[in-house]
């Protein structure tokens, strides 16, 4: 790679990391780990650079390097640990450190128990900021799975989120006075 | 990650309109969706699959987001400014 290529190449991961980030620690809820997956996909990235096609996106290459990294270490990782998802949560919820809002641990807490793909899908869709379309192709799959997958999710955080009656009830009130009553 | 993209004016609608739908539910054309249509007045649908209260979905939204957001936000780690300051100078594979 030329001096040229190389430090564009450089300014578009650095453009990139921030997301990046975001993204390990939401999906695999821990921010050791997702340091070390965001580290191994810049590695990945860098040196499989032929592999990227120019003008497409970059985003959603590197993210889709990132979670077939996360993937595949977490299928073997099952094999050896039976309680993958237990011991998950229960990692997670020992970190409750910089957190700062109990609200957003709760629900932290309850994206950390979705099923992956679910977690993933939603996401993707959701904070990421990918379309259907794109989120079906990182995750390699068809867009009506991710859809079904993101209605799930949603469905599944409302009924933990929601358990919690009147205690969610004000919470949510504050949200929204706070927040204002519409999506960005 | 297809031809279309290379149109640069692609990028920002699905952005916004994925986030947009997720937060309100209106989502459009699928199968899926049908299944999930929002109830605009706010009252819960208890058990029926279609499930979330606008109220509900905007929450979950916002909060997913916030999640997503306050990592983001966060300065880069030095030790990634260092890998691709190593990777540049290399150039190479490591």
């Amino acid at each position: 790679m030329n001096q040229k290529a190389s430090a564009s190449l450089k300014e578009a991961l650095v453009g990139e990391m921030s997301n990046l980030r975001a993204f390990a620690v939401s999906l695999c809820g821990d921010k050791e780990r997702a340091d070390d997956l965001v580290q191994e996909t810049l590695y990945k990235a860098w040196n499989h650079l032929d592999s990227f096609r120019e003008g497409t996106n970059l985003k959603a290459w590197l993210f889709t390097i990132l979670r077939n990294t996360y993937f595949s270490e977490r299928r073997k990782r099952r094999r050896e640990v039976e309680d993958a998802d237990g011991s998950y949560a229960a990692k997670l919820s020992t970190h409750p450190e910089q957190h700062g809002h109990m609200d957003l641990q709760d629900f932290r807490e309850a994206l950390a128990e979705l099923p992956d793909d679910q977690r993933e899908a939603l996401i993707l869709v959701g904070a990421a900021g990918f379309s259907y379309e794109e989120a079906a192709e990182i995750s390699d799959c068809a867009i009506g799975t991710i859809k079904s997958r993101v209605n799930r999710a949603r469905n599944r955080l409302g009924e933990s989120l929601g358990a919690s009656g009147e205690e969610f009830d004000q919470g949510l009130a504050s949200a929204l006075a706070s927040a204002g009553p519409t999506s960005r | 990650m297809t031809d279309k993209q290379k149109s640069g004016a692609r990028d920002k609608t699905p952005e916004e309109k994925g986030r947009m739908d997720l937060a309100t539910g209106n989502a459009s054309n699928s199968a899926a969706d049908d299944a999930v249509s929002p109830m605009m007045d706010g009252q819960p649908a208890a058990d029926d699959k279609s499930g979330l209260s606008s109220d509900l979905q905007a929450h979950i939204g916002r909060q997913l987001r916030a999640a997503f957001d306050e990592v983001a936000r966060e300065p880069i780690p030095d030790r990634f400014m260092q890998l691709l300051k190593d990777l540049e100078e290399s150039g190479s594979k490591k």
